[in-house]
């Protein structure tokens, strides 16, 4: 038997990148993001230069997990339905998945870079005078 | 080995999220199989600002390499 979600309250305030907020069941669910975060003193003019392949990060192999041991399982659903009284999200970003209600395969993934370009804290001669 | 699981009863009060981000998921319901992966990147050096104190001795500069060469 399959278990309804029963939510009294839902309140989610944004929904933002390719996120997703599903209410009923689902099979699969693959979602994926790939970000680069640059950070510049003195503010970004243009994204171009930081295009995804010139980063290692974006096709870097997924460690493999470890081999799936075959376990039999059986569950038992004695009641019918899984009761939440109130949820509050305040946001759903970057792929990221809000859903009420089963979801049988999930599998997600997200890939991060980080880029902070710094002005010289110190002048040249200024260090110069330290030598 | 078998693995055998009862449901019963489930109610639960209240959630509070701040953000579901970046593949991640919040689920009310059931799930056979999960697999989050995420790879993230900052390194600690494009925090370290260029300009560093030098370590050498003011006067003369003697390193290790420069011993062994004399000897």
């Amino acid at each position: 038997m399959i278990r309804t979600t029963k939510v009294n309250f839902f309140r989610v305030n944004s929904v933002a990148f390719s996120s997703i907020l599903e209410i009923g069941d689902a099979t699969h669910c693959y979602p994926e993001t790939n970000i680069i975060a640059v950070q510049k003193e003195g503010g970004v003019e243009s994204d171009e230069g930081y295009e995804f392949d010139k980063y290692s990060l974006f096709d870097k192999q997924k460690p493999p997990l470890p081999p799936i041991t075959n376990v039999p399982k059986k569950t038992y659903n004695h009641k019918k339905s899984l009761h939440v009284d109130a949820i509050n999200i305040t946001g759903v970003t970057s792929s990221g998945v809000v859903q009420l209600g089963n979801l049988k395969n999930v599998e997600a993934e997200s890939r991060i870079k980080h880029i902070r370009i710094l002005e010289d804290e110190q002048a040249d001669d200024e260090l110069n005078s330290i030598r | 080995m078998y693995f055998e699981v009862h449901n019963w009863d489930l109610k639960v009060g209240n959630v509070d999220i701040k953000a579901v981000s970046s593949s991640s998921l919040f689920l009310v319901g059931d799930n056979d199989c999960m697999q989050l992966y995420s790879f993230y990147d900052t390194p600690p050096d494009s925090y370290i600002v260029g300009s560093l104190v030098p370590l050498s001795r003011v006067g003369g500069v003697e390193t290790a390499n420069d011993t062994n060469n004399q000897g």
